[in-house]
């Protein structure tokens, strides 16, 4: 039996080395040893998908390397809160977000790393996958009473779709219920800025930097 | 200067007083220098000058008729169909346009009752003239993103009279399609400025090849267009936008025929122009054209035929069943987004050789000069010699402990590739190659490997017999070096041919022989469409296609296939 730093250095390093094995045993280790959901992402899983990121900005790795790494994270994830009731996750996240890939895009491996980076520093995300209609974003938003609303475009002729969020809150006037951070190959901070969009993120790394700062607005 | 700006201009080149144009406010009149003009590139016209049979859909006929008398009072109209008639008993159901028509009486009379008439498809008269025609001509046109190509043929006896081609003038509008798609949605007569560009476009184009050929455009009589989807929609003001979004749904997929005037087209007026039909989604007629020219639907072989543009279409399969689908390679390919890329144009290397024991690389340049950038055969090239030299991992990041001059570090784990140094350019700066680079290409022969690959899948076959190469980019790279990097599965290096501009060379076939287009149709109708970035095994077989299977020093990751 692994100590619990041990367990901590195995999830760490199941992510950096991509080792989906290991991944699964220190995982199960760290429900036997009652590890904390949140300190087992924040300084175990989460801390190597920290250095997967890194990687990733440097140079270092790709977008493969990335989600394999996504992919690890969130097999280890589920085994390690399989246990944990609804309200029991929700209380240890940093805040609820929605995310997808706006409607009529089916693009969605950007997506799906940001929304691991997401997990990892901690925050409670939903995904609603692919080509989401704007109607059930918003109805989504709604029941799930989230804090920040993302959707990824990866085609130009997508973009609109993300305008029509901002649009369809503000007609419902829940608009201030909700921030709106949107990102993808071909936004820009402009075109978030122009739709009345509150962030815009051009990686996963900053993503997580731009919904940590929503949430402390929101919470300000 | 912004603080953009001095993030990308070295700080010799502010000396120089070089701005960045995209970050520069305009108040008044200015003057603009701009380095290093190209000047006149290399884009492929000729295709593989297959055998074309010459059997026009626009046939010229010399009648004689008697004139009218109080006896014999046919009409104008029938005394010509008649007339007709007796030349050619195939003219069974003929029928008149209506400009044509009103200039009838005035022409039958005054070359005497003996007229030149044009006849389109075995049935309709477009064209009635009192004085002998000269000839009877048509012009192909490959309608490309980024490129455009047209031949000016005889269409008496097939002769090719011309070729010329040039860059859409639509670029200024955006890169890709889907730029173009969403510059028609978002601003106000979006369609009709990009319509009214390419239409601009193809007229210029058919005036220089009527005059350098010494004819008339009035005697141009058929223009056959083959390009991709968006590109089609666009010239017949056809709304694109549902085309740039999933489903991808198209206007109309079968072929087209409109009156050139209606067309917006100066030539003969009541002449035709043709549309090949469409197959699916982006994979538009000039893929049609391609297989017209490539013929995989008559073989037994299996064979994978890679179009490679800004954005590339693949077709796998034999006479039983034929596959198609297109992936969105990016335009790395070609020499843009890469940061020292370039057209192949003169001052661009276009071949590369690397000292595997010194790292020290040989050049070739087109015009044989000092080199100004990279062109897309020379991308291919020198990515596979930086295999090869381990400079590059298989994973596609640098080895900076390969400990060769000409690889430097940047950053705390990156490195970059110097191809030619200050020296070596004449002063004009480094041609590096960047790890961004190396993932651009990457990024785009993964999307060619996966489209290939899934489609083999779908066809139950581990390798194709025989892989053919259309556009400009497959005649030019080095087939080696693009099998090194695994741009495409694995085949004998001699399994591997190129075709040239096969869409243009099909367009072609297509405005020579009637028969090409009712066989065009069939090819449309056949050809079965696979949306690749739907299926569920899609990421995972892109993402083993951007690796490099072939580099030597596989760094002892986790196999990601």
């Amino acid at each position: 039996m692994s100590s619990r730093d041990e367990v901590l250095a195995k999830l760490k390093e199941c992510i950096e080395e991509l080792d989906e094995d290991l991944a699964e045993e220190a995982a199960k280790e760290a429900v036997d040893l009652a590890i904390d959901p949140i300190t087992a992402i924040s300084e175990g899983l989460g801390a190597g998908m920290q250095t997967q990121s890194d990687l990733f900005d440097e140079g270092e790795a790709f977008v493969p390397q990335l989600v394999v790494a996504a992919e690890i994270f969130e097999k280890a994830i589920g085994i390690i809160t399989a246990d944990l009731s609804e309200g029991a996750k929700q209380s240890s996240s940093l805040g609820k977000i929605l995310i997808c890939t706006v409607e009529s895009d089916i693009h969605d491996i950007g997506k799906n790393i940001v929304k691991t980076m997401l997990s990892a520093s901690g925050f409670e995300v939903h995904d609603i996958g692919r080509d989401a209609a704007t109607t059930e974003v918003v109805a989504k938003a709604k029941e799930l009473g989230v804090d920040i609303i993302a959707g990824a475009a990866l085609m130009t002729t997508t973009m609109p779709a993300q305008r029509d969020i901002v649009n369809l809150l503000k007609e419902e006037g829940i608009r201030d219920q909700f921030k709106c951070m949107f990102g993808g190959a071909p936004v820009s901070e402009e075109w978030v800025r122009s739709i009345g969009a509150d962030a815009y993120a051009e990686n996963a790394a900053e993503a997580v930097d731009k919904a940590k700062e929503l949430i402390a607005a929101i919470r300000a | 200067m912004t603080r953009k700006e001095q993030r990308y201009i070295s700080s010799e080149k502010q000396r120089e007083g070089f701005r960045l144009a995209c970050q520069t406010k305009i108040h008044a009149d200015m003057t603009v220098e701009v380095q290093n003009t190209d000047s006149g590139g290399v884009i492929m016209e000729s295709g593989r000058s297959s055998p074309v049979s010459c059997r026009p859909n626009v046939r010229q006929y010399e009648v004689e008729l008697a004139p009218p008398t109080l006896e014999d009072f046919r009409d104008d109209c029938q005394r010509l169909f008649d007339g007709l008639r007796e030349r050619d008993a195939a003219l069974k159901e003929l029928e008149i346009d209506h400009a044509v028509l009103k200039k009838l009486p005035g022409t039958l009379r005054k070359g005497k009752w003996h007229v030149s008439v044009a006849v389109l498809g075995g049935k309709t008269v477009v064209d009635v003239r009192a004085e002998p025609l000269e000839g009877v001509y048509g012009v192909s046109i490959d309608l490309g993103t980024t490129t455009l190509a047209a031949s000016l043929s005889d269409l008496q006896n097939g002769r090719l009279l011309g070729r010329t081609s040039r860059m859409n003038t639509q670029i200024r509008y955006g890169d890709d399609v889907l730029s173009r798609v969403s510059y028609t949605m978002t601003q106000e007569d979006g369609l009709s400025v990009l319509s009214d560009a390419i239409r601009k476009d193809i007229q210029e184009m058919m005036k220089e090849l009527a005059q350098d050929a010494g004819i008339s455009l009035q005697d141009i009589f058929e223009v056959v267009i083959v390009g991709n989807t968006v590109m089609e929609h666009i010239f017949l003001g056809l709304d694109p936008q549902y085309i740039g979004k999933a489903p991808f749904i198209s206007v109309l997929r079968k072929a087209v025929d409109i009156r050139a005037d209606l067309a917006g087209l100066s030539i003969a007026p009541s002449g035709n122009v043709h549309f090949l039909p469409i197959e699916a989604g982006f994979v538009g007629a000039d893929n049609v054209a391609v297989i017209l020219a490539v013929r995989p639907h008559v073989q037994d072989k299996n064979v994978l035929v890679i179009d490679i543009g800004t954005n590339g279409e693949i077709v796998l399969g034999n006479r039983n069943r034929l596959l198609s689908t297109s992936c969105a390679t990016g335009p790395a390919l070609e020499g843009a987004q890469i940061l020292c890329g370039m057209r192949a144009a003169p001052g661009a290397i276009e071949k590369v050789k690397i000292d595997p024991a010194t790292g020290m690389p040989e050049c070739r340049v087109i015009g044989n000069m000092k080199p100004k950038g990279i062109c897309g055969s020379g991308i291919i090239d020198v990515i596979a010699e930086m295999l090869r030299a381990g400079i590059l991992r298989s994973d596609g990041s640098f080895d900076r402990d390969v400990g060769f001059s000409r690889v430097r570090q940047v950053g705390p784990r990156s490195a970059e590739y110097i191809l030619a140094s200050s020296e070596e350019t004449g002063g004009c700066g480094e041609i590096v190659i960047t790890q961004k680079d190396v993932r651009a290409v990457q990024l785009a022969k993964g999307a060619i490997y996966a489209g290939a690959r899934i489609l083999m899948g779908k066809l139950g076959i581990e390798a194709p017999e025989r892989i053919v190469l259309a556009g400009a980019f497959g005649s030019y790279i080095d087939v080696r070096n693009a099998l090194y990097i695994g741009m495409f599965p694995e085949v004998p290096v001699h399994a591997i041919e190129s075709a040239g501009n096969a869409a243009g060379e099909g367009a072609r076939m297509a405005l020579l022989d009637k028969e090409c287009r009712m066989e065009a149709q069939e090819i449309a109708r056949h050809v079965e469409f696979v949306e690749v970035a739907n299926e569920s095994s899609f990421q995972r077989i892109f993402f083993d296609g951007m690796m490099f299977h072939n580099g030597k020093s596989y760094k002892d990751k986790r196999s990601i296939s």
